[in-house]
């Protein structure tokens, strides 16, 4: 087995548990092997992100993410960061704002006046600056992502940086297998979700020995379950969830879940992918403060 | 326990370091940089309570420590019936309805790490974070070109371009998630 082999199944997590003691163990003392990993773990990360793997490893990749919440972490941190590289013009902006009010001649005459109101004037500026980069980002969002890369500049009309980002999408890196895409590629992250095709209150006094379990049915294979989390405390915090399969394999977690009111009552909202979720029974495990948990069951029907 | 010579002993440590990260993060913690400083703590710890640690067996001995923390990560207790009331603030009651609460608060979020991402970028060296900035510049072949020019502006291999910016990447999700963490 090749050294990416081992290492593609070992962030598949298809090693067995020795296996994967012996690549940490590796890994611990090889830097070289350290950095790979991360290397390629980043080539998934940013495939996935510019939807350039084939849906079978993108499926198997998703799963992944569900159950590793850091490795979540770091593709929303890629995603930013590959949006931030792009939107090097509008940030930008704001910056050459910035550096031709310092560099401008009008200095000796701002000086008596940059003395006295200093802390007001900056401020001033502070609040016009920050307004620029909150409305330029905030446009940014409002937009959906894809036309930050749409604009369509054949990748070899000019080398400048500027043209480069507006250049279309396609498969970078061939040692997953592409999927075909098209120049205008939809962002595989959208800011608007998929629908929510189901929804189930459940409520933690269900226990695992009732025979009526609540029941999730649904058809679509594609989509959000909402599943709301009925707080027997009429008091907030912050709350972490885990989807367990009966057999206690975490699908998904979630962290720092705020309960919403709903007229009287608190409840935990989840949104889960449809395709997650098997005709079995599961349990959504809430944790509050202080660990304490409460577990909720719920068996899903595929119609 | 790390090597005498102060620069060999960073690199080690970070090295060291890097591994618990990825450790922690291959066996689903939600936060692998606390547990990693938990690792060094308790390590620093048994050092402090007279335990001797060869530099032969420091990695194994950290990988060992790193083991019984996940263990003792998974193994908190996880029975009780009600929920906890501490921490409990009407303050945090969120009143919005759930489809606003969907799309209004990740596109918070999203701002949160954006704004966030600006302020580890700004922590980086001006040469490392031009050189992350232009590594994700562009899509297909512009950015295969443009990988290659860098690696040649920098007189390195795309390899370790590729590792280099990896190890960058790294160090900013980490410092993101920290930031992200300790809002409000």
């Amino acid at each position: 087995m090749s050294s990416r082999d081992r290492i593609v199944r070992y962030i598949f997590g298809q090693q067995t548990e020795a296996e994967q003691q012996q690549t940490e163990l590796d890994y611990f003392a090889d830097p070289e092997l350290l950095s790979e990993i991360n290397a390629v773990c980043d080539e998934f990360i940013e495939n996935y992100l510019q939807d350039n793997l084939s849906p079978q490893i993108r499926a198997q990749f998703t799963q992944r993410l569900h159950a590793m919440p850091f490795l979540c972490e770091r593709v929303e941190t890629m995603r930013a960061l590959m949006d931030r590289a792009n939107l090097v013009p509008s940030v930008m902006l704001s910056v050459a704002l910035k550096k031709r009010w310092w560099a401008s001649k009008i200095g000796e005459e701002l000086r008596a006046f940059w003395t006295l109101p200093r802390v007001v004037t900056g401020m001033g500026l502070l609040v016009v600056v920050g307004g620029i980069i909150w409305f330029t980002l905030k446009k940014e969002v409002a937009t959906p992502l894809p036309s930050l890369v749409q604009a369509q500049v054949p990748p070899s009309a000019t080398n400048s940086p500027e043209s480069r980002v507006t250049a279309s999408i396609s498969p970078a890196i061939a040692t997953v297998s592409p999927a075909p895409t098209s120049a205008a590629t939809t962002y595989p992250f959208p800011l608007r979700r998929s629908p929510v095709i189901a929804s189930l209150l459940l409520s933690a006094a269900v226990t695992r020995g009732s025979s009526a379990l609540p029941t999730l049915a649904f058809s679509p294979q594609k989509g959000l379950v909402r599943l709301q989390l009925e707080l027997s405390e009429n008091r907030q915090q912050l709350y972490r969830a885990e989807l367990l399969t009966a057999a206690q394999q975490r699908l998904k977690v979630w962290t720092r879940l705020t309960p919403v009111r709903y007229e009287r009552d608190l409840a935990v909202d989840l949104l889960v992918p449809a395709e997650l979720l098997k005709e079995e029974s599961y349990i959504v495990r809430l944790r509050g403060a202080g660990q304490n948990t409460a577990d909720f069951r719920f068996r899903v029907e595929r119609r | 326990m790390l090597g005498a010579d102060r620069a060999v002993a960073g690199e080690q440590y970070e090295q060291i370091r890097q591994s618990l990260v990825l450790f922690f993060t291959f066996r689903g913690a939600t936060d692998p940089s606390e547990l990693a400083d938990e690792t060094f703590n308790r390590v620093a710890g048994r050092i402090d309570n007279g335990v001797a640690i060869t530099t032969q067996n420091v990695i194994s001995y950290f990988y060992g420590v790193a083991r019984n923390i996940w263990r003792e990560v998974l193994a908190r207790p996880l029975n009780t019936e009600t929920l906890d009331e501490a921490l409990l603030s009407e303050k945090n009651v969120t009143p919005t309805p759930h489809e606003l609460l969907e799309t209004e608060a990740s596109e918070r979020e999203y701002l949160q790490r954006l704004q966030c991402l600006e302020l580890c970028l700004q922590k980086l060296p001006a040469k490392d974070r031009k050189l992350l900035l232009a590594y994700y510049q562009g899509t297909g072949s512009a950015k295969i070109e443009n990988r290659q020019e860098l690696a040649a502006q920098f007189n390195i291999s795309l390899k370790t371009l590729r590792n280099k910016t990896s190890k960058l990447r790294g160090d900013i999700a980490e410092c993101v998630k920290k930031r992200l963490t300790s809002l409000p």
